[in-house]
């Protein structure tokens, strides 16, 4: 056997042990013979304090129930099969580790990728922007006050690994790397919201200026800045460096257009705050959650941004009471954000636009009808009584359709944009395959008596009839009602078999088998639940750039996201 | 003719060594439903031994790792989980002494703090019972939880695998290396313990707490 009991201390077992509370415990577990458990019957049977003793045990034991039971983060049984690398990979995160393997720093060389896959290649110059960034960042993370504040705290705390774990693994070599930029971030997510007009997205309108773009740099693995930051990186709690890991392992498993991106916003917000002023620094960083940073680092750069007025607009704002002044704010800011995506996809399109040519997949006919013939199946877009879009919504479909129609060319691309966000915003849920759809509180068997009134009532009402709002709002309502769980009928289906066909065949011989390991896994456990395993199916297919039929819009959906979403960043 | 305890008539019976035999043939998939399959109950028993979430976390992510690294040498002998929890045990007790020969900061204090991981989760598994409620049990779990961890090592390792893993006296004696009678005692000492340090919390909800008087006399037969 691999794994022998080792040698026990007997620091407990020179304590006498009370022959009777011996018996009795045993009793309590079953673990005594019919003869010993008749004695200590026949004991209880007469001495009170025994009697005593045998509830007081019991009920100790009983309490241990009251402990909670710690569950496996989500991420567990990803990040324990990550840690064997020569079984479960995903093949994009493999081909990122190769390429980052022989080129230079990643985030150059993710840089520079970007850069190809938008044939904007000219000669780079060298320069001293990386430089700067790197220096910048790397005061910020081992040196300064992010140093003291993330870093230096816990370098004083004792390590709780044998000096031998700590050593660096050369996985760990790609983390450290980057730690500057991973250093003031808490994970995927927190990232992912950074990634946004608000904080530090990247406008696909900004001038491509080549002296922009840091210059190549060669690779210095086992520098005196990589020994630093890997010191730094060895210094942290276990739990942090996991973090950190995780954080690094997701990125590297995103697309290389969206790996990219995410690191250009990463490299913005390690510079940013490299510039605030020490109050505003130490606001952000000593926030105790990624959402309580977040609001730190938009109050901030809120802040930032009303300082960038025009001196009679920061007048006007002065003058507002404090609640619409902020009011006010918000609804600037929005103006601009919207102002950035129509010139985003203004620059990104202008040939296309000049010449009004159709974008994709409005060039071809065929395509075009198969759109159109999606969104009126599923929708009902033609039907004004039973279609699912709100008034406002479906007005603005049919007028941009109508448009389309009319003007063609680039006027499909507001068609486009509307089809894909309506698509988004109205959920679409797989119908079960014996056709029964639960739209009505006698469909919910005993949970009807939860809907007769009160809040349940008022969340449901409006949806009675509408699949799948109806069962999404019951779903949503009993997820958040603290009352008693009373069984509930099915809502609707959560396994393959339970899908109509053509969508059961797409799960079973295309989804599945394009699946990574992990990813299987993360929908398996997802089985049996109404509407995750759809909406882990759908996710899914989007990863994989499939097409769920009946829930997804016909075409890759990757072309859809990098043509509508937001506006475009890189032509198709 | 006798039925011999032969590795394949177990593997017949316990699919969980039906699984880890697959994983010993390099079946990918076996791993990762073995992961799927008892990451829920590693992780908890790795926590009420530990008391902190990261470090069960890393610990049951160890212990899978070994049981990958070390697929070659298994060969089935007793229930597969004894197999995974001597594995569990062994490095528990290693982070536990570990912890007492190099006391560091609690890892706690940073679980709130900057960048401090998923401050929330502890209040989202309760999150469902009342407010009142909530912080009567949380109060408990807390008095629960210093009982426990006031139990040395191996008492701790044996009630928790007693109480959490439902597992009877030989299967301990199995995972820790001990006799099933030295578990008995090591179980007997635990629960005394534990009954000293939370005996002002168990007559909480019916009759009133019997006079100590009494409670200490001799009960030896």
């Amino acid at each position: 056997m691999a794994e022998l009991p080792q040698p026990i201390s007997d620091d407990d077992s020179n304590l006498p042990t009370d022959p009777f509370e011996a018996e009795l415990v045993a009793y309590l577990d079953g673990e005594l013979d019919d003869a010993a458990a008749r004695r200590v019957e026949a004991r209880l049977a007469t001495d009170p304090a025994a009697q005593r003793k045998a509830t007081a045990l019991k009920k100790t034991f009983d309490l241990l129930d009251f402990l909670p039971k710690r569950e496996p983060s989500p991420t567990f049984a990803t990040r324990t099969l990550d840690r064997l690398p020569a079984m479960v990979q995903s093949p994009s995160a493999q081909s990122h580790g190769s390429q980052i393997g022989s080129g230079s720093s990643n985030v150059v060389s993710g840089t520079l990728a970007a850069t190809d896959a938008m044939a904007l290649n000219p000669p780079i110059r060298s320069g001293h922007w990386l430089a700067k960034v790197l220096l910048a960042a790397l005061l910020f993370a081992i040196g300064g006050y992010a140093a003291s504040a993330l870093v230096g705290p816990q370098l004083l705390t004792a390590p709780n690994r044998d000096s031998t774990a700590d050593e660096l693994s050369i996985s760990d070599h790609r983390v450290v790397e980057n730690l500057h930029l991973y250093a003031a971030v808490d994970n995927l997510e927190f990232v992912r919201a950074l990634d946004t007009p608000e904080f530090f997205a990247v406008h696909a309108d900004l001038p491509s200026d080549p002296q922009l773009r840091p210059p190549p740099e060669p690779r210095t693995p086992f520098g005196p800045t990589f020994n630093k930051q890997a010191e730094a990186f060895k210094s942290l709690p276990a739990a942090r460096q996991q973090a950190i890991r995780e954080l690094d392992r997701q990125l590297f498993a995103e697309e290389p257009g969206t790996r990219d991106r995410l690191f250009q916003v990463l490299e913005g917000y390690a510079v940013w705050l490299d510039r605030l002023n020490e109050t505003n620094r130490k606001l952000v960083l000593a926030a105790d959650s990624p959402r309580r940073r977040l609001d730190e680092v938009r109050s901030v750069r809120n802040e930032q941004w009303v300082d960038s007025l025009p001196p009679a607009w920061r007048e006007e704002l002065r003058k507002l009471p404090a609640a619409e002044r902020q009011e006010r704010i918000l609804r600037w800011r929005k103006d601009e954000a919207r102002l950035h995506e129509e010139w985003a996809v203004f620059r990104s399109h202008a040939p296309d636009i000049a010449a009004n040519r159709a974008p994709w997949p409005f060039e071809s006919e065929n395509a075009r009808q198969s759109v159109i013939e999606f969104m009126r199946a599923i929708y009902r877009t033609d039907d004004e009584k039973k279609c699912r879009f709100s008034d406002a919504d479906r007005l603005r479909y049919t007028s941009n359709l109508a448009q389309a129609n009319e003007w063609n060319g680039w006027a499909w691309y507001a068609y486009g944009k509307t089809a894909f966000d309506l698509n988004r915003k109205y959920e679409l849920l797989p119908e079960s395959a014996d056709g029964k759809l639960v739209t009505s509180y006698a469909q919910l068997g005993k949970a009807e008596k939860m809907f007769e009134k009160g809040r349940g009532r008022t969340a449901t009402l409006p949806h009675v009839g509408k699949w799948p709002e109806f069962a999404l709002a019951v779903h949503n309502y009993i997820a958040t009602d603290k009352s008693d769980k009373v069984p509930l009928a099915k809502l609707g289906p959560a396994r393959p078999e339970e899908f109509k066909e053509p969508l059961r065949s797409f799960v079973v011989k295309e989804l599945l088998p394009a699946l990574s390991p992990t990813d299987r896994l993360s929908l398996e456990a997802a089985l049996g639940k109404w509407p995750d395993y759809s909406r882990q199916v759908v996710s899914l297919a989007r990863r994989y750039d499939l097409v769920a039929p009946g829930l997804m819009l016909p075409g890759s959906p990757k072309r859809w996201e990098s043509l509508y979403v937001f506006g475009p960043r890189i032509k198709p | 003719m006798a039925i011999g305890h032969t590795s394949a008539q177990m593997a017949l019976r316990d699919p969980d060594i039906r699984l880890m035999l697959r994983v010993r043939d390099d079946d990918d998939t076996a791993f990762v439903e073995l992961v799927s399959r008892f990451q829920h109950r590693l992780v908890a028993v790795m926590h009420h031994l530990v008391g902190n979430a990261d470090e069960a976390e890393d610990l049951a992510q160890e212990v899978f790792l070994r049981v990958y690294r070390n697929r070659k040498k298994y060969t089935p002998q007793a229930k597969f989980s004894t197999w995974l929890f001597t594995i569990a045990n062994n490095l528990a007790l290693n982070a536990l002494r570990d912890r007492k020969r190099r006391p560091v900061l609690p890892l706690e204090v940073h679980e709130s703090g900057p960048l401090g991981p998923r401050p929330n989760e502890a209040i989202a598994a309760s999150r469902d019972a009342p407010p009142m409620h909530n912080l009567q049990q949380q109060e408990l779990a807390k008095v629960i939880r210093q009982a426990l961890d006031e139990l040395n090592e191996r008492q701790r390792v044996a009630i928790v695998l007693n109480k959490f893993e439902d597992m009877n006296y030989a299967d301990i004696a199995e995972v820790m290396g001990l006799t099933p009678k030295a578990v008995k005692s090591l179980l007997s000492r635990a629960r005394g313990k534990l009954r000293e340090a939370l005996q002002g919390y168990i007559y909480m909800d019916d009759e009133p707490p019997a006079p100590d008087a009494d409670d200490e006399t001799d009960e030896n037969p």
